[in-house]
């Protein structure tokens, strides 16, 4: 893994709360999704999307569903919750504070 | 064409699923396998729709499972974590022997005993194997856990068979003595039992085991102390439990002074034991207790040497029984000496008691057998401590 995959890696929660921010989704769309903007630096396994989706459910960040999609697939679609949502919030919070301390630090 | 291998294609990716999770009997594992699968078909469709080959989508498809064990909460114990070394292996035969051992030395002593030190034997050699290997994981890949992990499987292994392995160690030893006994004795086995009863043998028999068993006991007891620090010094762990064992028993050196302490308190007992036997020979001629004694002691003044020297190293040994810092030489000194006296009371009793050597043969010869042992023990201890 690229040392931005690993910088990304502890993100991962918050990653997948922001793209369900936007609009309900399933595994391998929120997978394409984190590919397509890591410019493919970030590739989530099915086993790790799994175990991400768990500790966000059991947090009660997402709830799921099942849908019937194309070729009569079932796609279990994860929506987030205003408890999500206030998280989410918050760890964009953070972020930004931290980011600034370390853009200080590193543009000094 | 393309549609059935397509389907077919599917299949083999949710075949390839159940595969993976054949053993899992979690009650949701339909539904991982489900979302799972799905996901898997639309990324498989989606490369076959970008141009890629089938069997190559499919290989890249299932290559995006990861790994398995991160969709469960059950977490393998680190020992597990790697292929276990037969010395992981052999700490289980370890036990197993040892029981076994401690089974048939109860039929048979020589192979309970042959039994047993194989269970040593490949405690002491599977230990070797396992903190060699903890050593080298260390130094080579910074793997601490693992270092933690064998050394609590050794320490695990101690605390299971040390009281076994005293229990047939001490059983075969006090066997042997008894023989001892009676291979020097006059009497044989057959002419004690008739003359007193099985029981009397039974007695000796458990006395022996008993002061065999503690000797053993506190051997090993120690040497799980010095185990147990050895643990906490290059793990730097501290088991709250076994931390307390560590400051309750003492270590393998302060071990040695406790046995050599039980040591001369059976010798003591042996040499005042002397007297009162010649005070129950005596007795028969009518003699009182305290005449009878002071005759003994006034008639024999080799008496004073065995009793004046065990006695002082007693009350020495009482005082420094905590103390590392014992002078070595003057414990070998007194304790030469007194066994110098043994060897004098057995002259003696020879020479000027001729007819008190039958009756009394078997009780020297118990009390003659220990005080080798015991010097043994403190020659090692002194061995020992010059390291």
């Amino acid at each position: 893994m690229t040392p931005i995959g690993d910088f990304i890696r502890g993100h991962t929660e918050a990653i997948i709360l922001s793209i369900l921010e936007k609009e309900d989704s399933y595994g391998y769309k929120i997978n394409q999704t984190i590919e397509k903007i890591s410019q493919g630096e970030l590739l989530l396994t099915e086993a790790t999307m799994y175990s991400v989706f768990k500790r966000l459910e059991k947090n009660e960040f997402i709830q799921s569903y099942w849908q019937e999609g194309t070729n009569n697939v079932n796609r279990k679609y994860y929506s987030i919750t205003p408890l999500g949502k206030t998280y989410l919030k918050e760890h964009k919070h953070s972020w930004y504070k931290f980011s600034n301390m370390l853009n200080q630090f590193l543009n000094n | 064409m393309t549609l059935g291998m397509e389907a077919c294609m599917h299949q083999k990716i949710m075949d390839y699923v159940n595969y993976q999770f054949r053993f899992d009997k979690r009650e949701n594992i339909d539904s991982i396998k489900q979302e799972m699968v799905s996901n898997l078909i639309d990324r498989y469709d989606d490369l076959v729709k970008d141009g890629m080959d089938e069997k190559k989508a499919y290989i890249e498809t299932v290559k995006r499972i990861g790994n398995i064990d991160e969709t469960s909460d059950i977490k393998v114990d680190q020992l597990y974590l790697e292929k276990p070394s037969w010395a992981l292996i052999s700490m289980i035969t370890v036990s197993v022997l040892a029981i076994g051992g401690l089974a048939i030395s109860l039929m048979s002593n020589v192979i309970g005993l042959i039994v047993t030190l194989g269970s040593v034997g490949l405690f002491a050699t599977a230990s070797y194997a396992l903190y060699a290997d903890s050593q080298h994981k260390r130094a080579l890949e910074h793997d601490i856990d693992s270092q933690k992990v064998y050394f609590q499987t050794i320490l695990k292994t101690f605390n299971k068979n040390y009281v076994i392995w005293s229990i047939t160690i001490a059983i075969v030893f006090s066997s042997l003595i008894l023989n001892f006994i009676f291979l020097i004795s006059a009497e044989s086995i057959s002419q004690v039992v008739l003359e007193s009863g099985i029981g009397q043998i039974i007695a000796v028999f458990f006395i022996v085991w008993f002061i065999v068993f503690i000797i053993l006991f506190a051997i090993l007891k120690s040497l799980q102390g010095s185990l147990y620090k050895k643990y906490i010094f290059i793990t730097g762990d501290l088991m709250t439990e076994e931390d307390r064992l560590v400051k309750t028993y003492p270590d393998f050196k302060q071990g040695y002074e406790l046995i050599l302490f039980l040591y001369l308190i059976l010798t003591t007992l042996a040499i005042w034991a002397s007297p009162i036997a010649y005070y129950e020979y005596i007795n028969g001629s009518g003699m009182g207790f305290e005449t009878s004694f002071i005759g003994a002691v006034g008639d024999l003044p080799l008496f004073y040497i065995p009793i004046v020297f065990s006695l002082g190293i007693l009350i020495y040994m009482g005082i420094n029984l905590k103390s590392v810092k014992a002078p070595r030489w003057l414990l070998f000194v007194l304790t030469s000496l007194s066994y110098l006296g043994y060897i004098t009371i057995l002259v003696i009793y020879q020479n000027v008691l001729p007819g008190l050597i039958e009756a009394k043969i078997t009780a020297i010869a118990i009390y003659f057998s220990l005080s080798l042992f015991g010097h043994l023990i403190y020659l090692i201890s002194s061995l020992n401590r010059k390291n």
